[in-house]
């Protein structure tokens, strides 16, 4: 915007010079009208001098010409350039605004990925940890579980060892009384009653 | 809980005091002529037959059990399986008409047990559903059918390359100090989640050792499907030949009965069982111990000439029984020890030969830090690539192949320098995958996860990792994939193959996790 | 000791006909009887005296001295038996006595037609017993029956009654063990 405000403004000064020249030229037919009257006086001194207006209107014809044939177009190429620079710096200047904002897009992209990714890593471990902390827990449960139950187990068994020991003794004891007993107390007549009542009841030789 | 009150005890008592017979019946009886060794020559017992069990009545009303094993003209050797302390000469021993039995039933998981289903766990007395004997004939041909489900043990280098079918027999064979047991014991560990029931029979090992698993197996929440029957090394040579057999035999009742304890059939169906015997080599050690002391002659390697047959018809209890008969499976994991490398002594081939293919671990592997040290090279399943998952199917192949062509150049590429891109490329992927196959005990991987962790080696995700980093790479991907992925993880699992968008979304998956990985620095 | 099992019959087979033969000759039934419990005695001993069993095992003896080791150590023993024994510790086949009981067993039910039914009871039995204990096993044997009776306080009462490798124990001992066995180890199922 800026380059080309400066280029209307070097246009505007350029008109100016133009315009400063016919002021310059003007002013010569007065100078030279002057000098007549001093001669002739009345309106001769605001003519022009004939002798002296050829030649500098010729001069002045021939400095426009040469202007207009060489300054002009020498002024305008260089003013052709300088618009052609800037609009290139200009076009540059959009491109690299253009470029930045796509950077900037990726970089914005980028950051996205990471965090997301960040997050789910974050999602992934809570998991696991949930994971191993119930296994853990399942595993602890189920041991003092186990070991309730295989302390129960013994005691049972301390139990029924008792109990067998028990019954055991008292079994033997049982025995060894009834044996005396036998022993001591049967007649001979009271044995062969008996042994008479098992050769009944005993069975044969040829069995099996 | 009730109170132990001596009326209590009182009216158990009695409540088994009417249940008391006195039967008189007579029975054949005989007398010990010599014992010692823990056998016994036994004068008279004409009708005993082989197996049999006998009852030894030996030193203060103390009963001894045996097994009737040579059958002559006059007198019967017996094994005895017990005190063996107890009996001398001039005692009196009674046929019983039985051949062995162990208690069997769901109240044995989780329990401790000698080879005769006695609790040695100290946790109270076993209410067996029923008694099975422990020599049980195999099921014929047509009670059976093909394997073809897998039996996923969770080892990456097991199930993707030598896979197991429910119902195989699948060797582990090795040094000593190899990993041979870690192996069987991660693959019980992996199934604490599946319906399989295990079975872990420890034949001769240290009593300290057997201990040490059962605490694992509790440790990993394994020991509730499990039953361990263990024959240590101080039990004599007897209980240490008939505890396969008696694991076995805890292991058919479930096959052959079904969830709600009726027999097994088309509509009731049978269990899974997964065995496993460690180790057949201590038996056939024990079995020839037992021969040579009941004067039976030795064939090669001083074993007795039935040995191919005591282990042939073990692992021939192994099976997957067709519909009809409820589609129960029994997979046996027998262990054999070899020395210093040795698969071409007596034992070990026989083993071989009657399995279903063998996962082969080697002292050499297992120090160059290569675990489980398992030789995939000359590892195999005959059987068990028909039973695998497909998507483990697809990717395995190439892993296959990766390994083949690696080793090969390895050996080749030692004494060169220069080397073409190609090969250079294949160096390459060979490296991170035999490091991909290396897993720790205790942590058996499911087979989506193993499927994954392959597929990310074959597509070359690893291949621009540092060596050391590959298995926290496979474990943080895993760990990622369930934590963020979990949908595409279940839809791998849902379609059991690896379709092209899965593919697509994996490679996706595997890449994104790959750019928030970091590796170690390297040195 | 021969190892063909045909040669080691024939054998056990001579001896013990031999010695049914002389004891019959000697005495009949009851020194034929008699020997069978001495027999019995021997064979026990054999087996469960170690001393014994490797002096008589050992080869730096020669056969006399054998000979007058077994001749001391069963001296009171029927005069039959002894002889008998002499002779088979002379030949080194005192490994054979077990076989010969048998073979012996087996020839007196052959030869006499009669089964030895062993009784051991804890008080000494009566006439109506002994007619009972007999008749059931001359009915179970479907032969004639002889008794050896013995009596043992250790089995408290009732009664054992053993023929040809089958016994039936009726003993109030065995049958308190029992009880106690079963007392011992079941258990009604459920909480007590």
């Amino acid at each position: 915007m800026k380059a080309s405000k400066k280029a209307q403004q070097l246009a505007a000064r350029a008109c100016g010079l133009t315009a400063a020249a016919f002021t310059a030229s003007a002013a010569f037919p007065a100078l030279a009208f002057a000098a007549e009257e001093e001669e002739g006086g009345g309106i001769s001194a605001i003519l022009p001098q004939m002798d002296e207006f050829i030649p500098m209107l010729v001069a002045f014809i021939l400095l426009l010409i040469i202007l207009g044939k060489f300054g002009w177009p020498m002024f305008q190429g260089m003013l052709d350039r300088r618009e052609a620079t800037i609009k290139d710096s200009l076009e540059k200047a959009e491109e690299a605004r253009v470029e930045s904002e796509r950077a900037l897009a990726e970089y914005k992209a980028q950051l996205e990925d990471a965090k997301a990714q960040a997050a789910q890593i974050v999602a992934d471990a809570k998991q696991t940890g949930e994971a191993v902390k119930a296994d853990i827990t399942a595993k602890a449960q189920a041991e003092a579980e186990q070991m309730i139950s295989k302390a129960r187990v013994a005691i049972e068994a301390e139990k029924q060892a008792a109990v067998a020991d028990l019954q055991a003794s008292v079994a033997d004891t049982s025995i060894a009384v009834a044996s005396r007993l036998i022993g001591q107390d049967l007649s001979d007549d009271e044995h062969r009653a008996i042994i008479a009542r098992y050769v009944n009841e005993a069975g044969s030789f040829n069995a099996n | 809980m009730t109170e132990i009150t001596a009326q209590s005890i009182d009216e158990a008592l009695r409540k088994q005091l009417d249940a008391l017979s006195m039967s008189v019946e007579s029975r054949e009886v005989g007398t010990v002529i010599q014992v010692g060794d823990g056998i016994a020559r036994v004068d008279g017992l004409r009708g005993a037959m082989a197996g049999e069990l006998l009852e030894f009545s030996g030193a203060n009303g103390k009963t001894v059990y045996g097994l009737a094993q040579n059958l002559e003209e006059d007198e019967v050797g017996a094994v005895l399986l017990g005190d063996v302390t107890a009996i001398k000469e001039n005692d009196q021993v009674r046929t019983t008409g039985r051949i062995v039995e162990v208690p069997s039933g769901k109240a044995m998981l989780g329990r401790v047990v000698n080879p005769l289903g006695q609790p040695i766990d100290g946790k109270g007395p076993i209410q067996a559903e029923g008694m099975r004997p422990v020599e049980f004939k195999a099921p014929g041909v047509h009670a059976r059918k093909p394997v073809e489900e897998p039996m996923q043990t969770g080892i990456l280098a097991v199930d993707s390359m030598i896979p197991i079918g429910r119902g195989q027999r699948e060797l582990i064979i090795g040094d000593r100090q190899t990993g041979k047991s870690a192996i069987a014991v991660d693959a019980i560990i992996n199934q604490k989640n599946e319906d399989v029931i295990c079975i872990y029979v420890a034949i001769g090992q240290k009593a300290s050792t057997v201990a040490g698993i059962v605490e694992t197996l509790e440790r990993h929440g394994a020991m509730d499907k499990t039953i361990v029957v263990a024959a240590t090394a101080s039990d004599s040579a007897p209980l240490q030949y008939i505890a396969p057999m008696a694991g076995a035999a805890m292991g058919e009742y479930f096959i052959y009965t079904g969830e709600d304890g009726q027999p097994a059939g088309p509509e009731n169906p049978g269990r899974h069982v997964l065995i496993v015997y460690d180790d057949l080599s201590k038996q056939a050690v024990a079995y020839r111990q037992m021969s040579l002391t009941l004067r039976r002659p030795p064939g090669r390697e001083a074993y007795p000439g039935d040995v191919f047959y005591l282990h042939s018809r073990l692992l021939e209890r192994a099976v997957k029984m067709s519909d009809e008969n409820g589609g129960g499976s029994m997979t046996a994991l027998p262990i054999i020890e070899t020395q210093a490398g040795d698969v071409s002594a007596y034992i070990p081939t026989n083993v071989i030969s009657i399995t279903d293919g063998q996962i082969y671990l080697q002292t050499d592997l297992f120090y160059q830090g290569q675990r489980p040290a398992v030789n995939v090279g000359i590892s195999v399943s005959r059987v068990g690539g028909s039973a695998q998952v497909k998507a483990m199917k697809q990717v395995a192949g190439s892993l296959r192949l990766d390994l083949a062509s690696y080793n090969e150049l390895q050996a080749f590429t030692q004494f060169g320098s220069d080397l073409d891109k190609a090969t250079q490329d294949q160096l390459t992927r060979g490296a991170r995958m035999t490091e991909l196959l290396k897993q720790g005990r205790y942590v058996p991987m499911p087979v989506w996860d193993q499927a994954i962790a392959i597929y990310a080696g074959s597509e070359g995700f690893l291949d621009d990792l540092p060596v050391q980093d590959v298995v926290r790479f496979r474990g943080e991907l895993l760990d990622y994939m369930h934590a963020s992925k979990q949908d595409l993880v279940d839809r791998l699992a849902a379609e059991k193959k690896w379709t092209d968008d899965i593919k697509a979304d994996m490679s996706a998956a595997i890449a994104a996790f790959k750019t928030q990985f970091s590796t170690s620095a390297t040195a | 000791m021969p190892t063909n099992r045909l040669v080691a019959k024939e054998t056990v087979d001579t001896y013990a006909q031999v010695l049914l033969d002389a004891a019959n000759a000697a005495g009949g039934q009851d020194a034929v009887l008699e020997v069978r419990d001495q027999l019995e005695v021997v064979m026990r001993a054999l087996r469960s005296n170690i001393d014994l069993e490797v002096a008589l095992a050992e080869k730096a003896y020669a056969p006399e001295q054998r000979e007058a080791l077994v001749r001391n150590v069963f001296a009171g023993m029927n005069p039959v038996l002894v002889d008998v024994l002499l002779v088979m510790a002379e030949r080194d086949d005192l490994e054979l006595t077990n076989r010969v009981y048998a073979a012996y067993d087996g020839l007196i039910e052959e030869k006499l037609g009669v089964v030895v039914v062993d009784v051991t009871t804890a008080v000494p039995l009566d006439d109506a017993l002994r007619e009972t204990i007999s008749n059931k096993a001359a009915q179970d044997l479907g032969k004639k029956v002889v008794l050896r009776e013995r009596v043992d306080k250790s089995i408290l009462g009732g009664i054992i009654m053993s023929a040809s490798g089958r016994r039936i124990d009726a003993s109030i001992a065995t049958q308190l063990d029992t009880a106690r066995t079963v007392l011992k180890t079941t258990t009604d199922g459920g909480e007590c």
